[in-house]
């Protein structure tokens, strides 16, 4: 073929080709931490994915006058000065499906477990309308966490949004991690999304979900501490659209953000980088806005479906008055705060009773639970009342000496080892014992093992019972009264054994 | 080698808008050919810039630099007045900018644009204002067309502006199946 032919050819495709081959670019004029300035693209929108002649990708974060800030998806892909860059005329999407359970993601929606393509669904976009007050239905059904201490004291309900914070190794991330292992069997899927994390703590994290069978209700979204910022700033909002996506199907979901502060940073630093004033702690002033939008997409909807949403923020020196914990701490539903000098007394779930609440989960506890939870409450706040006087060295009458013990049994009885969760049946068996009195007899290191061991008896000798409470969702009276007197007598079996 | 692009300089911009709003009908399009040279001069030869701002010539002397610079790239005179400005304001390294950005305003009253016609071969006049039409249509302004040869592109043509890009080209086709794989 002749040139001159090959020019005709293209004078024919002139006239032949559709308009839309005609692209909006922009030519890259300034490139560097992660962040490139492009003129041009003079009609692109705030948020639009862009994409580089070089294979990269980027989204906009900036419209200035006479050029838009864009920060790179990857850090692989060098970016050279005066690189020509297209719209997508889209905004980033990410995948989601039914087969990403059991998947580990990274926030640009590529499989990082090695177990080949992902098979999805569609691709949806990962900002989206949040459901109306019309749409959401209040939060009255439990989401059992399997951790005493929380289901009785800061229950959660479905549709939740209830806040995870402490000091750094407070045991934040063991609490979403049981969480997730109980929702083995009760139809609810779990996704973890983690941000700015260690590759390693990933992986044993993954590891663990999979040796307990939990992987396969579960998806995880991670965009390690090594990940680009922006991959950081995107992974909740993934997290999030993924969960969308299942509560659509009318599933019921527990997204678990690990940790917003890190994704706080992440956004502080992309701000810096476009040069947005800074404001409290050098964040910019819509970082409330950034958390609000992702955790306003929790909720339960009257169709059917909800996403519970468990976020944890780290804070400094047990100070929960910093910026970003008291902005999660207003938009959230509660918040179970976790204390050092509690975890450091061996005291584990370190959860503060008196800084941790639930605002909306005490109508979705079980009825049975809810019956046993005054007795523990009551417990606990004579415990605290009586503890100061008694750090005084004065004495005390036996009244008050019969609670101060009974109160530190109620502390035992809240103390549970890591990936060990107990039903709401068994919750609420371990309560009615600790109602009746039957640790008052038990030594304080005993009380833990009398309390599973009972349930344990209770499970296989009294089968019906435990049944009946498990359907009923209830303990009606007369089971009650068995109860009491089948703790009777296990406690004569079992207290000569351990005295 | 791709154009310069001087971003987020407003000052230059602020300098290019008023002498457009004063001198409205200064310029040409054959004009804005001509500084398009001069802009693409001297933002490759700073040095030229630096004699203005150097104390040791005084007024009459940096006056006739300039109008020597005016004339040497056959600019309109009106731009002794406008480069006159500048150097006395201290702001002569502004020049190649307040250029450029004279040349944007005067292609945005216009409702021209700028394309580069990159073919591997050369085209003729009939071949060229085919394509002018062409874009024309697609985006409904005056075509400043520059046509270049790349012999990169393999067989086909691009045509690029600040804004745009039409490509057909087996180069193009090539990468897009690269990136299918």
């Amino acid at each position: 073929m002749k040139s001159t032919d090959l020019i005709s050819l293209f004078e024919r495709s002139l006239r032949d080709l559709p308009e839309e081959q005609l692209q909006e670019i922009g030519t890259v004029v300034r490139v560097g931490d992660n962040i490139c300035t492009v003129y041009g693209l003079s009609n692109a929108m705030l948020g639009e994915l862009i994409d580089f002649e070089s294979g990269n990708s980027g989204i906009i974060f900036q419209l200035n006058e006479n050029s838009v800030s864009i920060f790179l998806l990857d850090q692989s892909i060098p970016v050279v000065e005066l690189e020509t860059v297209r719209r997508s005329h889209a905004v980033f999407k990410t995948p989601v499906g039914m087969k990403l359970l059991g998947r580990v993601i990274s926030a640009q929606g590529k499989p990082l477990d090695g177990a080949g393509e992902l098979v999805i669904d569609e691709f949806r976009p990962i900002e989206t309308n949040i459901p109306g007050i019309m749409e959401r239905s209040p939060v009255n059904e439990s989401l059992e966490t399997g951790i005493l201490a929380i289901d009785v004291l800061v229950p959660i309900g479905k549709g939740q949004r209830e806040l995870l914070v402490g000091n750094r190794n407070t045991g934040k991330s063991s609490i979403a991690i049981d969480t997730i292992l109980h929702q083995k069997d009760k139809d609810v899927i779990c996704i973890y999304v983690s941000i700015g994390q260690r590759k390693a703590n990933l992986a044993r994290l993954v590891s663990l979900l999979e040796e307990n069978g939990a992987l396969e209700y579960s998806v995880i979204v991670s965009a390690d501490s090594s990940d680009a910022v922006l991959s950081q700033y995107l992974a909740p909002y993934v997290g999030c659209t993924i969960a969308e996506y299942f509560r659509d199907q009318s599933k019921d979901v527990l997204i678990i953000y690990d940790d917003l502060s890190n994704h706080a940073i992440a956004f502080r630093e992309m701000s810096l980088l476009l040069r947005r004033s800074p404001g409290r702690e050098a964040y910019p002033g819509d970082v409330f806005y950034l958390h609000s939008r992702l955790l306003e997409r929790a909720g339960k909807l009257a169709r059917g479906g909800s996403i519970t949403a468990l976020p944890i923020v780290q804070i400094q020196g047990d100070d929960i008055t910093a910026y970003i914990p008291t902005n999660l701490i207003s938009i959230t539903d509660g918040q179970i705060f976790l204390d050092t000098k509690l975890f450091n007394q061996g005291i584990r779930p370190a959860i503060s009773a008196e800084l941790s609440v639930s605002r909306v989960g005490g109508a979705a506890q079980t009825k049975a639970v809810k019956k046993m939870t005054r007795a523990l409450r009551l417990e606990l706040a004579q415990y605290q009342e009586l503890l100061a006087f008694a750090q005084f060295g004065a004495e005390l009458d036996e009244v008050s000496h019969r609670q101060l013990e009974r109160g530190r049994r109620a502390i035992e009885l809240l103390k549970q080892p890591q990936y060990v969760t107990y039903s709401f049946v068994d919750q609420a068996l371990m309560l009615l014992l600790l109602k009746e009195g039957f640790f008052d007899n038990i030594m304080i290191n005993q009380v833990n093992s009398f309390a599973v061991q009972f349930v344990s008896y209770l499970k296989s000798v009294h089968h019906d019972i435990y049944m009946t409470i498990a359907q009923t969702h209830d303990i009606s009276d007369e089971d009650h009264k068995k109860i009491i007197e089948i703790a009777g007598e296990f406690i004569k079996l079992f207290v000569p054994m351990y005295i | 080698m791709k154009n310069y692009v001087p971003v987020d300089k407003n000052i230059a911009k602020k300098y290019a808008k008023a002498f457009m709003a004063t001198f409205p009908k200064s310029c040409t399009l054959t004009d804005i050919g001509k500084i398009g040279i001069a802009q693409k001069f001297l933002q490759k030869n700073k040095r030229t810039l630096f004699f203005l701002q150097l104390p040791q010539f005084d007024a009459t002397r940096k006056d006739s630099m300039i109008s020597d610079l005016v004339g040497h790239f056959s600019l309109p005179h009106v731009f002794i007045k406008l480069f006159l400005l500048l150097t006395r304001h201290n702001r002569s390294f502004y020049i190649p900018d307040v250029l450029w950005f004279i040349i944007e305003l005067y292609k945005e009253q216009t409702n021209s644009v700028d394309f580069s016609i990159k073919s591997t071969h050369s085209l003729d006049k009939k071949q060229i204002e085919s394509i002018k039409r062409f874009l024309g249509h697609l985006i409904n302004k005056n075509i400043i067309a520059t046509p270049t040869i790349d012999s990169s592109l393999i067989a086909g043509l691009r045509l690029q502006s600040n804004n745009n890009l039409w490509e057909y080209s087996v180069r193009k086709q090539i990468q897009t199946l690269r990136a299918l794989k």
